[in-house]
C-alpha cells in the first residue's frame, strides 16, 4: 500500500523537475565517466600508441576519409592482446582468488565485529569506551608510513602473513573506520524499540542480532561497499605483510608490470585494472539495490 | 538496560579491540618509540632521543623550512577539498534520494571513480590536463598552485562518489514521518532542509567532513602519481614529505617517523576540534 | 565491573605493546630474534632439513630481488636448484618503487632474506650490519672488473650481479637512408659521427628539413632527438647518466674514485653538458616549455621511427623489440652510440657500470650463509644459472664464466666490447658515489627545469650541481 503511495508521489515530482534534472545528470555522469572510459578504450590499444593517441579511436583523423580512419584504427588496436597478456602475465586468476578470499574474508569479519563494538560503545557510557572510540579515531589519523615497518615485524611475528591472518590485520586497521562510521549510525536509532525487547525478555545477543542490526542494514551495506573497495585495492598493507611469494593480490600483481627503469607495459595495465574494477562494480550494483530495498521495507513498516 | 549489556562485553568488544591491538595500537606505540631512534630495520635501533625531530627544522646547522612549508601546503589543500567535496557531494546525494530517472545508474557512475586506485587514475588525469594545458605551454606542474589545483580535481572526483553514498545512506535514515509532518506543516523546500535535514544529518555531516579531513591530510598516491612534489619540492603534501624523508635521504627513517609523530598530533588536534564542532550540532532522536 | 575489565584489556594492550618493544629493543642479533617469534607461536615451521650434497650446504637461500621483470626467471631457476640439490630456495621481487621498503620490511622479518640488492656506498654504510664479506667467495674470484664491488669498511660489501650501459640509441636504417636518398646531408657515413660537433650538425640538420626527408626517404620523421622529459619518468636519463658522464671527466681529472666519492665537486664539464642538453632540446619537437608534463613517451617515438636519437641504455632493447608493443621499428634498425660530450670524444666510450650489487646478510645463520655462497656460485657456473641470467633474463653478467655461448645476447651490450675493441674506454657510472642520490638528482632536475621551461639561469643549474653536492654529502657523512 505504502510502497504505491511512495510510487504516485514520485512519479508526480518526476513529471514536475526530473526532466531537466535528469539531462544534467546525464550531462555530468558522461564528463564524470570520461577517465574511465579512456582507461577501458586504452585497454585495446597497442603500447606504442597509447601515448601517441590517448583519446582518439584513430592514428588518422575522420577528415581523411572512412577508409583511412578504419586503417588509422586497426593500426592502433589489438583486439585483447592486452588482456591475454594481463592474464598471463600477472597470473591473474590467481592472484584474483587471493584477492575476493581476502576482501569477502575481511569485510564479513570487519562488518559483524565492528557493528557489535559500535553498538556497546554507544549503549555503554563510561571512559572506557569513550577512549575506544577515541583510539579508533586516531587509527585513521595515523599517516600508515608511520606504522607500517613495526606493523609488518609484528604480523611476522605472529604468524600472519597469510590471507587468513591478514583477516586479522585487516579487521585491527579497519576497525577505526568501520567503528566511526556504526556508531554515528547507531546513535540515530532510537532506543526505545530495544529497551523493549530486553523487557520482552531477549538477551543483548538476541536484541542486537534480531533488532539492532536488521535496521542497520543500509549502514551495513555502506560499511562493507566502503571496506570491501580498500581492502580490494589496497597495496602496501598486504604487500608488506603477506608471504607474496605465495599469495599476491591484484594490486600487488599489478606492480609487478612495471619494470625497473621506468617501463611500463602500459596496454597490459590498463586491461588489468579494467579486469580488476570489474568484480567490485557488480558488487556495488547489487549492494546498490539492496540499499534501495532495506528503505524500501522501512517506508512500508513506517 | 546497560547493565544487562555490559556483562557481554567480551564478545561485543574483544575481538575487534585484540585485532585493534595487533593492527593498530602496539605498532603505533613502538612506531613512536622509533621516533626517538635511528634505525635501518625496525630491530636494528640506536636511541637518539630527540635529535630526530631537531633534524625536522635545523638541517646541516640551516634552517629547513620545507617540512613547514608542506604542512600550510597540506593545510590549505584540505580546507578547500573538505569544502568542495561535502557541499558537491550533498547536493547529489540530495538530487539523487529524489527518485528521479535513471538515479540508480547515476550513483553508480558517480562512485566508479573510487574503485580505481588512485595512482593510475592520476596518469590518465595527466593525460587530461596535459591535452588542456600543453595549449597554453603550460604543464601541471609549472607552478605549485597549478599543481594544487590539478589535486584539487582528481580528489573532488574520486571521493565525492564516496561521500555521496554515506550522505544517502544519511538521508535515507531520517524517518519518512518526520518529513511528511513538516510538509503538513506548511514547510517549504528551503525550510524543510534547513530545520529537518540538516539537523537530521549532523552524524553523517560529522562522519563525512571527518573522513574527508583525514583524507586530505593523509592524500599519497595522487600527489606521488600526479606532481610528484614538482615543482621542486613545493607541491608536496606531508604524506609525500614523510616518504621523501623516509626513503630519499639514506638513514633518515627515524627523522621521517619524527615526522609523521608531528603529523600525527596535528591532525588528531584538528579533527578532535572538528569532531567536537559537529557533533555539537547532532540532535538526539 | 565493567571498568575492571576495560582497565584489564587496556593493560593487556600496553603490556602487549612493551612486550614487542622490549623483546626487540634487548635484541639485535637475528638468533635471539628467532627466539621472540617462536615464544609468541611455537608452530614455528623451522627450516626444512634435506639431505642434500654437502656442497650445497644444509641451509635455505632467500633472495630478495630487485628488477620485477626477471622475477619468473628466478622463480624458475630457484625450482631447478631445489630440485637438483634439495634445497630451498625462495625468491622475492620487490615491485617497482617498493624496493626500498621491502627489503626494510624484510630484513626485520625472522626468516631474513639472505641474499639482497644494494646499489651504493651508501647503502654499503646504511646496512653496514647486515654486509657480510664476500672477497673469498666464488662470486668474488669470477668477477672479471674487480671494481665492480662495493668494498666497506676493509670488507667485500658486495658483487654486481650485472652491468649495463647507456649511451645515445639510434635508428641507423633512417640514418643510412638519410645520408642516401637525401641530398643535403651533412655526412656521408654514419661513421663519421664520432664527435659531438658532428652528431650536433647532423641532429640539427635532420630536425630542420624533416619534412624534405621524408618525402626523400618514405620516413615519418617528427624530430631528430626523441623527447627529453623531465618527469620522473624520465629525468634520470639526464640527472644520473648524462651529469654522470660530467662527473666521471670532473672524477677522472680529480683522481678519484667512482665509487667511493668525495665531498666536493666543481662542475667543470657542465659547459657541455650544457651543449649536449640544448642539443637534445633544440632538436626534439617537443615543446621545452611542457617537458616535465609527464605525457611525452620518448621510447614510443623512436619506436615508430619519429626520432633517430634517444639516450638511454641497453635495458631499452627488449622493450623496443618487443614485437608485442607495436613498434615499427626492427632489432636490425637499431644501435648505440657513446654519448658524446665533446671533452675526449677519440677515445670515449659507451657508460657501462651498475647499479645493482648483490650483498649477503653476515646476520644469517652460518649454514644458511654457506647455502647461499653456493647457490651463487651455481648461479654464475651452471649452464641453467648461465642460461636463465642470459637468455631468460637478457642481463650482461661481469663474471668470467660467461663466455661463449653465454656472452650478452643484447644487441646494445655487445657494441660496449665493439667500442672496447676499438680502443675507446668505457666511461664509468658515477651513481654510487652520488650522495643522497634521490635529493641531488631532484634539485638539480628543478633548476634544470627553471632553467629548460621558464628561462631560469645556468648559473643556478651549477649552484644546484654544486652545492647541493656538498650539501647532501655533509648530510650524509654527519655521523
Amino acid at each position: 500500500m505504502a510502497k504505491h503511495k511512495e510510487q504516485q508521489v514520485s512519479t508526480v515530482r518526476q513529471a514536475k523537475h526530473g526532466g531537466l534534472l535528469t539531462l544534467f545528470f546525464v550531462i555530468l555522469s558522461i564528463a564524470w565517466i570520461f577517465p574511465i572510459l579512456i582507461v577501458v578504450l586504452n585497454s585495446f590499444k597497442l603500447k606504442a600508441y597509447i601515448f601517441r593517441y590517448p583519446f582518439g579511436l584513430s592514428a588518422n583523423s575522420i577528415t581523411d576519409g572512412w577508409d583511412k580512419f578504419i586503417q588509422g584504427a586497426q593500426k592502433i588496436f589489438c583486439g585483447w592482446l592486452n588482456y591475454n597478456n594481463a592474464i598471463t602475465k600477472t597470473n591473474f586468476w590467481s592472484s584474483f582468488g587471493n584477492s575476493l578470499f581476502i576482501t569477502v574474508g575481511s569485510v564479513v569479519v570487519i562488518i559483524l565485529c565492528c557493528s557489535m563494538c559500535a553498538w556497546y560503545i554507544v549503549r555503554v557510557n563510561t571512559k572506557g569506551t569513550k577512549l575506544i572510540y577515541l583510539l579508533c579515531l586516531f587509527s585513521m589519523i595515523v599517516p600508515f608510513q608511520m606504522v607500517m615497518f613495526t606493523l609488518s615485524k609484528f604480523a611476522n611475528m605472529l604468524r600472519l602473513s597469510n590471507p587468513l591472518g591478514i583477516i586479522v590485520v585487516y579487521l585491527g586497521f579497519g576497525a577505526g573506520l568501520a567503528v566511526f562510521m556504526f556508531t554515528g549510525f547507531v546513535k540515530s536509532i532510537s532506543i526505545e524499540i530495544e529497551e523493549a525487547a530486553m523487557i520482552d525478555g531477549c538477551s543483548p545477543l538476541q536484541t542486537f542480532f534480531l533488532v539492532v542490526f536488521p535496521i542497520l542494514k543500509p549502514t551495513v551495506v555502506t560499511v562493507a561497499i566502503l571496506e570491501a573497495m580498500w581492502v580490494w585495492n589496497d597495496f602496501l598493507l598486504p604487500s608488506l605483510v603477506l608471504n607474496i611469494n605465495k599469495y599476491k593480490t591484484i594490486p600487488i600483481a599489478i606492480q609487478y608490470l612495471k619494470q625497473s627503469h621506468g617501463q611500463v607495459d602500459w596496454g597490459a595495465m590498463m586491461a588489468v585494472l579494467v579486469l580488476a574494477i570489474l568484480p567490485i562494480v557488480i558488487f556495488y550494483i547489487a549492494c546498490q539495490k539492496y540499499i534501495i530495498e532495506g528503505v524500501l521495507a522501512g517506508a512500508v513498516k513506517g | 538496560m546497560e547493565k544487562g549489556i555490559r556483562k557481554y562485553c567480551p564478545i561485543f568488544v574483544f575481538p575487534t579491540m585484540i585485532a585493534f591491538a595487533i593492527g593498530f595500537i602496539v605498532p603505533f606505540l613502538y612506531g613512536i618509540f622509533l621516533s626517538f631512534c635511528k634505525f635501518t630495520t625496525v630491530t636494528d635501533w640506536t636511541w637518539v632521543g630527540l635529535q630526530n625531530y631537531t633534524k625536522i627544522f635545523v638541517v646541516n646547522g640551516k634552517v629547513d623550512t620545507s617540512f613547514l612549508h608542506s604542512i600550510w601546503y597540506t593545510a590549505l589543500f584540505t580546507v578547500v577539498s573538505v569544502l568542495i567535496i561535502n557541499v558537491v557531494s550533498f547536493a547529489i546525494a540530495m538530487a539523487l534520494t529524489k527518485g528521479i530517472k535513471g538515479t540508480n545508474l547515476f550513483r553508480t557512475v558517480f562512485f566508479l571513480p573510487n574503485l580505481i586506485g588512485g595512482i593510475v587514475l592520476s596518469y590518465i588525469w595527466l593525460m587530461i590536463f596535459n591535452a588542456i594545458l600543453q595549449n597554453f605551454s603550460k604543464t601541471i606542474v609549472s607552478s605549485q598552485w597549478y599543481a594544487f589545483w590539478g589535486l584539487i580535481v582528481v580528489v573532488c572526483w574520486q571521493q565525492i562518489g564516496y561521500m555521496m553514498i554515506i550522505y544517502i545512506a544519511g538521508i535515507q535514515n531520517i524517518p519518512g514521518d518526520l518529513i511528511e509532518a513538516a510538509k503538513i506543516d506548511g514547510a517549504n523546500a528551503w525550510q524543510l532542509l534547513r530545520k529537518v535535514t540538516l539537523p537530521m544529518l549532523m552524524p553523517t555531516i560529522t562522519i563525512c567532513s571527518f573522513l574527508t579531513l583525514t583524507n586530505g591530510f593523509k592524500l599519497f598516491d595522487q600527489n606521488l602519481a600526479l606532481t610528484g612534489g614538482n615543482p621542486g619540492k613545493s607541491s608536496q603534501l606531508l604524506a609525500l614529505n614523510i616518504y621523501d624523508t623516509m626513503y630519499g635521504t639514506t638513514g633518515w627513517q627515524g627523522v621521517g617517523q619524527a615526522k609523521a609523530v608531528i603529523f600525527f598530533i596535528l591532525v588528531a588536534l584538528i579533527s578532535v576540534a572538528q569532531n567536537k564542532l559537529t557533533t555539537s550540532k547532532e540532535v538526539e532522536s | 565491573m565493567k571498568k575492571k575489565v576495560l582497565s584489564v584489556l587496556c593493560a593487556c594492550t600496553m603490556v602487549f605493546g612493551l612486550a614487542a618493544c622490549g623483546s626487540d629493543a634487548s635484541t639485535s642479533t637475528p638468533a635471539a630474534d628467532a627466539d621472540t617469534s617462536a615464544a609468541v607461536e611455537e608452530t614455528d615451521a623451522g627450516e626444512e632439513e634435506t639431505d642434500a650434497g654437502s656442497a650445497a650446504g644444509t641451509g635455505s637461500v632467500y633472495l630478495l630481488n630487485f628488477k620485477p621483470e626477471t622475477d619468473d626467471a628466478w622463480q624458475a631457476l630457484a625450482k631447478v636448484y631445489t630440485e637438483q640439490t634439495g634445497v630451498e630456495v625462495n625468491v622475492l621481487t620487490a615491485a617497482d618503487g617498493q624496493y626500498k621498503t621491502t627489503l626494510q620490511s624484510e630484513l626485520a622479518k625472522s626468516e631474513a632474506p639472505t641474499i639482497f640488492t644494494i646499489g651504493s656506498n651508501a647503502d654499503c654504510a646504511e646496512y653496514a650490519n647486515y654486509i657480510y664479506d664476500l672477497s673469498d667467495s666464488a662470486l668474488y674470484e669470477h668477477l672479471t672488473d674487480k671494481s665492480l664491488s662495493l668494498s666497506y669498511d676493509g670488507k667485500v660489501a658486495a658483487v654486481a650481479n650485472c652491468y649495463e650501459s647507456y649511451g645515445i640509441i639510434y635508428n641507423k636504417t633512417i640514418l643510412q637512408s638519410y645520408i642516401d636518398n637525401y641530398e643535403g646531408a651533412v655526412i656521408s657515413s654514419i661513421d663519421e659521427i664520432d664527435n659531438f660537433e658532428t652528431l650536433k650538425a647532423v641532429a640539427e640538420d635532420i630536425n630542420a628539413n624533416v619534412d624534405a626527408i621524408n618525402e626523400a626517404c618514405g620516413t615519418e620523421l617528427t624530430e631528430a632527438f626523441a623527447s627529453s622529459g623531465l618527469d620522473s619518468g624520465s629525468n634520470w636519463r639526464f640527472s644520473g647518466h648524462l651529469a654522470g658522464i660530467a662527473l666521471y671527466y670532473e672524477f677522472k681529472d680529480a683522481g678519484c674514485d667512482l665509487i667511493a666519492g668525495q665531498g666536493t665537486v666543481t662542475g667543470d664539464y657542465l659547459d657541455n653538458f650544457k651543449a649536449v642538453w640544448d642539443l637534445y632540446v633544440s632538436t626534439s619537437a617537443a615543446d621545452p616549455a611542457t617537458l616535465d608534463s609527464g605525457a611525452l613517451n620518448a621510447e614510443q617515438e623512436l619506436g615508430l621511427g619519429e626520432a633517430v636519437f634517444y639516450q638511454n641504455g641497453d635495458w631499452e632493447f627488449a622493450a623496443l623489440t618487443n614485437p608485442e608493443n607495436g613498434y615499427t621499428v626492427t632489432a636490425e634498425d637499431l644501435s648505440m652510440m657513446p654519448i658524446y660530450f665533446g671533452v675526449d670524444d677519440a677515445t670515449e666510450g659507451l657508460a657501462v657500470g651498475t647499479e645493482n650489487y648483490w650483498a649477503v646478510n653476515a646476520q644469517a645463520s652460518q649454514e644458511d650463509i654457506d647455502s647461499t655462497l653456493a647457490f651463487l656460485e651455481w648461479v654464475i657456473t651452471s649452464d641453467e644459472g648461465r642460461n636463465a641470467i642470459n637468455k631468460d633474463m637478457g642481463l650482461t653478467a661481469p663474471f668470467d664464466t660467461f663466455t661463449g655461448d653465454f656472452a650478452s645476447q643484447n644487441q646494445f651490450a655487445a657494441k660496449v666490447n665493439d667500442y672496447a675493441a676499438a680502443g675507446k674506454t668505457s666511461v664509468a657510472w658515477s651513481f654510487s658515489a652520488t650522495p643522497a642520490v634521490d635529493d641531488w638528482r631532484a634539485d638539480f632536475i628543478a633548476a634544470l627545469t627553471e632553467y629548460t621551461e621558464r628561462g631560469g639561469s645556468w648559473d643556478d643549474v651549477v649552484t644546484a650541481y654544486v652545492d647541493q653536492w656538498a650539501y647532501y654529502w655533509d648530510l650524509q657523512n654527519a655521523e
